[in-house]
C-alpha cells in the first residue's frame, strides 16, 4: 500500500522518465548528425558513444566542453539564457494576462466588444514576429543597445505569431465550457458571486495553454533576437548554426527541449496541487 | 404513403452566417490568388534577368509608382510588382511539399494511435511524437537546415533542395499536432454507433476505416492542418530569407529578402537626414515620407494577407467540422 | 401577496441544432403555463420532448447559442410585490436566489474542487449573511441530516466525485434547498437510482419544499415518479405542452390491420439456433460486479416467423438482439445461423454472411454516417451485398429510396433529415440486401402513431416466407398485433414464450408469468415504463421474486423461488412456455 504523496512522486517520476528519454533521444539524434558533419568532435573522442556519454556527464556537471572558438560552451549558454529566459518568461506572463483580458472581453455580454475583441485577436494572430521586429527597427528606430530591444522583444513575442490569439481563444473556449457546466449554472441561479469560483477552475487550463506556447516563444526568440540584435540563446544558437559550431548548437537544442518538457512536467505537478480529482485518482488507483 | 409531419422536418430557412462565408471567401481567394501568381511567376521566369530588372528600362532606385513600375522600384531600381509576383515561386512548391509531408506521416501515425489500442509500435510512435513536439518549430528547422548545409559539399548548388528541405522540416514539426488530432477523432468515432452498425452491416474494417472514418469524417482536420502547415512554411521561409543565411538567396526574390534589402537603404537615408541618433518620432516621420514606403509595405502586406488567408481557411474548416 | 409564482405565455424558442446546419428549429412552441406558490407540480415527457429545455428557459439558464426566444415570462417574487416582467427580446432570468435547480447529473452539478459542506455553507450564507464559518458548517451538517444522509460529518468533508449517485442527489438537494428558493426545479432527480431510493428521494423533496413553502417542479419521464408525488401533471411532447392535469399521452388512433392467421408454415426451416447465450458488460463504477445483460438464453428462430421480443428497458432485449447476430460476441453459448457457427467464424466469411442477417438500430439515425449522404450509404450496400457494379449502384440506390418514398432525399445527410426520414433511410439500407434474419430494435421509436402503423404494415408485406423478423419493443400492444410469437425478457432471461393472442389484459390472473402480468397492466393502462431494477448478479433463485406480486416471503413457495432458478417449461395452452415455479406447480397439479 502506498499513501498518496508517494503515488504523486511515482506519477511525477513517470513523467520525469519520459522527459529524460526525450532529452536523451534528442541529443542522440542530433549528436549522430553532428558526429558525421564536418568539424565533428571525432578527433577528440574514441567513438560516438564515448563522446555522447561524456556529453551527458558534462550536462550533469555543468561542463559542456569548448565551442568552435574555444570558449566554454556552458559559459556561452549561461550568458544567452540570462538574456533569453527572462524575455521568454516575461512574454509568456504578458501574453497570458493580455489573453485573459481579451478572453473576458470576447466572452462578455457586449456584442460589439466581443466582435471587436475577436477581430483584434484574428488580426494579431496574422502578424509574424519577425515583421513586428522589423518595423520596430525601421519605423520606430529602436536603438540597438539599452533596455529597449529587450522590452520590444517581450512585447513582440507576447503578441505575434498567433501566441496572443491562440491563448485568448483557448481561455475563452475554456471559460464558455465552464459557464455551461451544471455546477456553475446552479451557483449563478442561487446568486453566488462567480469570479473567484471560476478563477480556481481556470488556473490549470491557463497553465496548460502557457506550457504549450513555451516552445513557440523559444523558437520565436531565435528570429526576434536576431532581428533586434539581442545576444540571447536564440541569437547564439542561430550564429552557431551558421558558423557550423555544432557542439554549441547541440547544447542549446538539448537545453531548449528540456525546457519545453520541463514546463509540461510543471503543469502535471500543478494539477496535483490544485485539483482534488487528480489527487483522488492517485489514491484510488491502488 | 409514409410521409411524416415530424416537427424537426419543418426547418426554417437557412440562417445566413456572414462570418463563415467571409472566412471561406477570403481563404479560398487566397489559395486561388497564390496559385495564379505562381503560374504567372513561371511565365515571368522566361524573361531574361527577371526579378532583377526590366530590360531597357532605366534604373531608378526607390521610385514611386509610375506607368512603367506600377508599384515603383526597390533599392536597386528593380520593378517591385514583378519581384513580388516572382517571390511566390520560392515558397509555393516547397509549401505544398510541407503539406504532403505532414499528410503522409501523420495519417498513418494518427491511425496507428487512434484506431487500435496499445501495442509496442504505438508506444514507440507516441514517444517519437512526444520527442518531436519538444522541439520548437524554428529550432527544428534551423538545426535541420544547418546540418543539411553542413553535410552537402557545395551548398550553392543545393539551394532549391534546401527550400524543399525547409518544407520537409516544417511539415515534420506539424506531424505531432495532426497525428494527435486524428488519433483523438478516430477514438471518438470508434465510440459512435454508426461504426458498429457498419460492422453489423457487413463492411470490412478497411472500408470502415478508409471510407467511413478517414475520408468522410476526418478530411477537414487533415485539410485544416495542411493549410496551417502551408502558412507556417510561408512564415518560416520569409523569416529565414530575411535573416539571409538559409532562406531564398538574393538575387532570387522572396518577400523576406525584399524586406531585408530595403532595410539598409531606409536606415541609411534616415542616417543622412536625421543623423545617427534619431529618435523614435523621427523614424515614424521618415517612414511616412520616404519613397521606400511601398518597398516596405508591399512585401509586409503580402506576407500578412497570405498567412491570413490560409489561417482563415483553416478556421473555416475547423468551424464546419462536426464535434 | 398573490399566490401566483411564475407565468409564461406564448413561449416559443427557436435555435439552430447541430444537425440543422445553422437553421433555426422550433424547440418549444407556444408554451403557456402558470405555477402557483407552494404547489407540487410534475412535468412529464419522453426523452427529447423538450422538458429540460422548457425548465431551463423558464429560469434563463444554459442559453442555447444563437437561439431566439419569443413570448413572455413573469416572475413574482415575495420580496417585490410587483411582478418582474421580462419580455421576449432580452433573455429573461429570474432574480438571483429566487430559483434553485437540481440537475439530472448530480455529480456534475457540484463544484468538483470544493467539499460538500463548503458548497452547502455557501448557499446558507446567501440567506443568512454574517454567520461565522463555524456556524455555517454546523448548519451545513444540519442540512445533510435533513436530507437524511448517514454520517453527515464525514460526508461534509468529501469531494463531489467521491459520492455515490444517491448521496450526490441528496447533496444536490441540500445545496439547492439551503438557499431557500421560491421555486425548486428538480430535473430527473431519480435517474440512476433504484426504486426504493427513488421513492425516498422524491418524498424528501416534496416534504422539504412544503416545509419551506417553495414550489416544486418535478421533471421526469417516469409517470410513476411524478404521479406519486404531485397534484398536478403537465405533459410535454415535441416542445408543446399537450396536457395539464391529465398525464395521458395520445393513444393509437387506428388499429393495426388484422394479423393474417395461420401464415406460419407447418414444416419450417430453422434459421438460427442459440443455446446458453451469455453476455455481460463491465460495470461503469470500478468496484461493482459486471452486469449480466444476457444471462443464459436458449432460442430457435424459424423461417417465415415474426417474433416479438418484449420487456422493460434494461431487461437485455437490445443486447440479446445484437448477440443473436454476433454483433456483440457472446461470452458463452452456441450460436448457429443457417448452418454456420457464428462466434468462431472467420472474419471474411462472417462479413459475407452479414448480408443475410441485418440489424436495425433503436435510434433512427444511429446507423448512418453523419458525413455521408443517404444515397452513398445505399450505393455502398448495393455494391457490397447485391452484386451491383459501381455504374449501376446509383440506380439501385434510387430504387431502394423510392420504395420508402425518399427519392428526393438521396443527397441529404442524416443530420438534415427528420427522425421519421432517418428511420426510413436506415430501414432502406438494412432491407436492401434482402436479409433472411432481420432484427428491428424499437422500429417505431420516435414515430407518431400513424407513421408507425404504416411502417409496420409495410414491413410485414415486404417480408417473404423465407425470412424471419424479430421486433424488439417495449410496446406490448404493438407487438401483440404484429408478431406470430412473443418472447418476454426479464433480467437477461427469456421468462415466457407465448402466442400473441394471450397478450390480453383481460386474461385471467395466473395464466401468465407474473412479470408479463405486470407489463400488461402497465402497458395497456398507459404508456408507462416500469422501474428497471439495479441488477447485481443474482447468486441464484428467481431474479423476479423481489418484485413478484404473487409470491411473498410468507408463502411457502418463497423458499423455492429463493433457492432455485426456474427454467422454461410448458405452460397453459399451445405455444406457451414459462419460467416460473408457480407454473411448475400448476402443471404438476393438473397432471395429478
Amino acid at each position: 500500500m502506498f499513501s498518496w504523496p508517494s503515488r504523486a512522486v511515482q506519477l511525477l517520476g513517470r513523467h520525469l522518465v519520459v522527459l529524460l528519454s526525450v532529452v536523451v533521444g534528442s541529443s542522440l539524434a542530433l549528436g549522430a548528425l553532428v558526429w558525421h558533419a564536418p568539424g565533428s568532435p571525432r578527433g577528440q573522442h574514441e567513438g560516438f558513444v564515448v563522446w555522447m556519454l561524456a556529453f551527458w556527464k558534462g550536462l550533469l556537471s555543468g561542463d559542456l566542453g569548448a565551442s568552435y572558438r574555444g570558449i566554454s560552451v556552458a559559459e556561452l549558454v549561461f550568458k544567452g539564457a540570462a538574456i533569453s529566459l527572462p524575455i521568454v518568461l516575461a512574454a509568456l506572463a504578458l501574453s497570458l494576462s493580455l489573453a485573459f483580458g481579451f478572453a473576458l472581453v470576447v466572452h462578455g455580454q457586449s456584442q460589439i466588444g466581443s466582435r471587436f475583441g475577436r477581430a483584434v485577436l484574428h488580426v494579431t494572430s496574422l502578424v509574424p514576429a519577425f515583421l513586428l521586429a522589423y518595423f520596430a527597427i525601421i519605423v520606430l528606430a529602436v536603438p540597438p543597445d539599452g533596455f529597449l530591444p529587450s522590452l520590444f522583444a517581450v512585447f513582440i513575442l507576447a503578441v505575434a505569431d498567433g501566441t496572443l490569439g491562440d491563448l485568448s481563444l483557448r481561455i475563452e473556449a475554456e471559460l464558455s465550457i465552464l459557464r455551461r457546466k451544471d455546477f456553475v449554472l446552479s451557483a449563478e441561479l442561487r446568486g453566488l458571486s462567480m469570479p473567484r469560483r471560476l478563477a480556481r477552475h481556470l488556473v490549470i487550463p491557463l497553465a496548460e495553454a502557457g506550457a504549450s506556447r513555451i516552445g513557440f516563444l523559444l523558437g520565436g526568440a531565435v528570429i526576434v533576437e536576431k532581428v533586434l540584435g539581442l545576444p540571447g540563446l536564440g541569437w547564439i544558437g542561430y550564429q552557431a548554426a551558421v558558423e557550423g559550431d555544432f557542439v554549441l548548437l547541440l547544447a542549446i537544442t538539448v537545453l531548449v527541449t528540456a525546457l519545453v518538457g520541463g514546463s509540461r512536467l510543471l503543469v502535471v505537478g500543478l494539477r496535483l496541487v490544485i485539483d482534488p480529482r487528480a489527487r483522488r485518482m492517485l489514491r484510488g488507483s491502488a | 404513403m409514409l410521409a411524416t409531419k415530424d416537427p424537426a422536418a419543418s426547418l426554417e430557412a437557412a440562417l445566413p452566417s456572414p462570418e463563415l462565408r467571409l472566412l471561406r471567401a477570403y481563404g479560398l481567394g487566397t489559395v486561388f490568388a497564390l496559385t495564379v501568381l505562381w503560374l504567372a511567376a513561371q511565365f515571368l521566369a522566361f524573361e531574361p534577368q527577371l526579378g532583377l530588372q526590366r530590360v531597357g528600362a532605366q534604373l531608378t532606385p526607390m521610385a514611386g509608382p509610375s506607368v512603367d513600375h506600377l508599384l515603383g522600384t526597390d533599392q536597386l531600381g528593380r520593378d517591385l510588382l514583378l519581384r513580388l509576383v516572382a517571390s511566390v515561386d520560392s515558397f509555393y512548391l516547397p509549401g505544398l511539399f510541407a503539406a504532403l509531408v505532414v499528410l503522409f506521416l501523420s495519417v498513418p501515425a494518427g491511425t496507428l494511435l487512434g484506431y487500435r489500442d496499445g501495442g509496442l509500435l504505438a508506444l514507440v510512435v507516441s514517444f517519437l511524437l512526444t520527442t518531436l513536439s519538444s522541439w520548437p518549430r524554428l529550432v527544428l528547422v534551423v538545426v535541420g537546415v544547418a546540418m543539411f548545409t553542413a553535410m552537402v559539399s557545395d551548398p550553392a548548388a543545393w539551394e532549391e533542395q534546401r527550400l524543399f528541405m525547409l518544407g520537409g522540416l516544417v511539415g515534420l514539426s506539424y506531424v505531432p499536432d495532426l497525428a494527435r488530432a486524428l488519433a483523438a477523432r478516430l477514438r471518438s468515432l470508434r465510440q459512435q454507433s454508426f461504426v458498429e452498425a457498419c460492422r453489423a452491416h457487413g463492411l470490412s474494417e478497411r472500408s470502415i476505416l478508409l471510407r467511413h472514418m478517414l475520408l468522410t469524417n476526418c478530411w477537414r482536420i487533415v485539410l485544416r492542418h495542411c493549410c496551417l502547415v502551408f502558412g507556417a512554411f510561408l512564415l518560416v521561409e520569409t523569416s529565414l530569407s530575411y535573416l539571409g543565411d538559409y532562406g531564398v538567396p538574393p538575387p532570387r526574390p522572396s518577400w523576406g529578402n525584399m524586406l531585408a534589402g530595403v532595410k539598409s537603404s531606409v536606415l541609411t537615408s534616415r542616417g543622412l537626414i536625421f543623423g545617427a541618433d534619431s529618435s523614435l518620432s523621427d523614424g515614424l516621420f521618415l517612414a511616412v515620407n520616404q519613397g521606400g514606403l511601398l518597398a516596405v509595405l508591399a512585401p509586409s502586406l503580402a506576407i500578412i494577407l497570405s498567412i491570413g488567408g490560409l489561417l482563415a481557411l483553416a478556421e473555416y474548416l475547423a468551424r464546419r467540422d462536426w464535434r | 401577496m398573490s399566490d401566483l409564482l411564475l407565468s409564461a405565455s406564448e413561449l416559443t424558442l427557436r435555435a439552430p441544432i447541430p444537425a440543422s446546419a445553422g437553421r433555426l428549429v422550433p424547440l418549444l412552441r407556444d408554451v403557456a403555463l402558470e405555477l402557483k406558490r407552494g404547489e407540487l407540480c410534475g412535468l412529464l415527457g419522453r426523452s427529447g420532448s423538450g422538458k429540460t429545455l422548457l425548465a431551463r428557459t423558464l429560469l434563463g439558464i444554459g442559453k442555447v447559442q444563437g437561439a431566439r426566444l419569443e413570448g413572455s415570462i413573469h416572475y413574482h417574487s415575495s420580496a417585490n410585490s410587483a411582478p418582474l416582467s421580462l419580455l421576449s427580446a432580452a433573455a429573461p432570468s429570474p432574480p438571483a436566489g429566487w430559483a434553485g435547480y437540481i440537475f439530472q447529473d448530480p455529480v456534475a452539478a457540484l463544484d468538483p474542487m470544493r467539499t460538500v459542506a463548503d458548497q452547502i455553507a455557501e448557499s446558507i450564507a446567501l440567506r443568512s449573511p454574517g454567520l461565522s464559518r463555524r456556524e455555517l458548517l454546523d448548519r451545513a451538517e444540519h442540512w445533510l441530516q435533513r436530507v437524511r444522509l448517514a454520517d453527515p460529518q464525514r460526508c461534509g468533508r468529501l469531494y463531489p466525485f467521491e459520492l455515490s449517485g444517491g448521496m450526490a442527489q441528496r447533496v444536490c438537494a441540500a445545496v439547492a434547498l439551503a438557499a431557500e428558493p421560491e421555486l425548486l426545479v428538480a430535473d430527473e432527480p431519480t435517474s440512476g437510482l433504484d426504486w426504493s431510493l427513488r421513492r425516498g428521494l422524491v418524498e424528501l423533496l416534496g416534504e422539504q419544499c412544503q416545509q419551506l413553502g417553495s414550489t416544486l417542479l418535478l421533471i421526469s419521464h417516469d409517470e410513476q415518479v411524478v404521479e406519486h408525488l404531485t397534484e398536478r401533471v403537465l405533459t410535454i411532447e415535441g416542445g408543446v405542452l399537450v396536457s395539464d392535469q391529465d398525464g395521458c399521452l395520445p393513444r393509437y388512433s387506428r388499429p393495426l390491420e388484422k394479423r393474417p392467421e395461420g401464415d406460419v408454415p407447418e414444416h419450417r426451416l430453422r434459421l438460427l439456433r442459440a443455446r446458453g447465450l451469455r453476455r455481460s458488460f463491465v460495470a461503469s463504477k470500478v468496484n461493482e460486479a459486471p452486469v449480466e445483460a444476457v444471462a443464459g438464453v436458449d432460442l430457435d428462430l424459424y423461417e417465415g416467423e415474426l417474433v416479438g421480443l418484449v420487456g422493460e428497458s434494461g431487461s437485455g432485449k437490445t443486447t440479446l438482439g445484437k448477440v443473436l447476430l454476433n454483433i456483440l460476441v457472446p461470452d458463452e453459448g452456441e450460436l448457429c445461423f443457417d448452418g454456420y457457427e457464428l462466434p468462431g467464424l472467420a472474419e471474411l466469411q462472417l462479413r459475407r454472411l452479414r448480408g443475410s442477417m441485418q440489424y436495425s438500430y433503436q435510434q433512427p439515425g444511429a446507423a448512418l454516417n453523419p458525413a455521408m449522404s443517404i444515397a452513398q450509404h445505399l450505393q455502398e450496400t448495393a455494391q457490397l451485398h447485391c452484386g451491383v457494379t459501381a455504374a449501376e449502384a446509383p440506380t439501385a440506390a434510387l430504387r431502394a429510396l423510392a420504395d420508402f418514398e425518399m427519392e428526393s432525399k438521396g443527397d441529404s445527410f442524416s443530420g438534415e433529415l427528420s427522425g421519421g426520414e432517418q428511420r426510413r433511410a436506415s430501414l432502406a439500407r438494412v432491407l436492401m440486401p434482402q436479409p433472411r434474419l432481420l432484427v428491428l430494435d424499437e422500429p417505431s421509436a420516435g414515430l407518431d402513431a400513424e407513421v408507425k402503423l404504416r411502417l409496420l404494415n409495410r414491413l410485414r408485406q415486404g417480408q417473404g416466407s423465407e425470412s424471419c423478423v424479430v421486433v424488439i419493443s417495449h410496446e406490448l400492444e404493438l407487438v401483440s398485433r404484429f408478431a406470430n410469437r412473443v418472447l418476454v425478457m426479464y433480467a437477461g432471461r427469456v421468462v415466457e414464450e407465448l402466442p400473441p393472442s394471450s397478450l390480453d389484459p383481460a386474461a385471467a390472473a395466473g395464466e401468465l408469468h407474473p412479470y408479463t402480468d405486470q407489463l400488461l397492466a402497465a402497458s395497456f393502462r398507459s404508456i408507462r415504463t416500469i422501474e428497471p431494477e439495479r441488477r447485481p448478479k443474482d447468486p441464484g433463485g428467481c431474479s423476479f421474486r423481489h418484485r413478484c406480486h404473487r409470491v411473498a416471503p410468507e408463502v411457502p413457495l418463497w423458499q423455492r423461488c429463493t433457492n432455485e432458478e426456474p427454467v422454461l417449461v410448458q405452460g397453459i395452452g399451445a405455444g406457451h412456455r414459462v419460467a416460473c415455479h408457480l407454473f411448475e406447480n400448476a402443471v404438476n397439479l393438473e397432471s395429478q
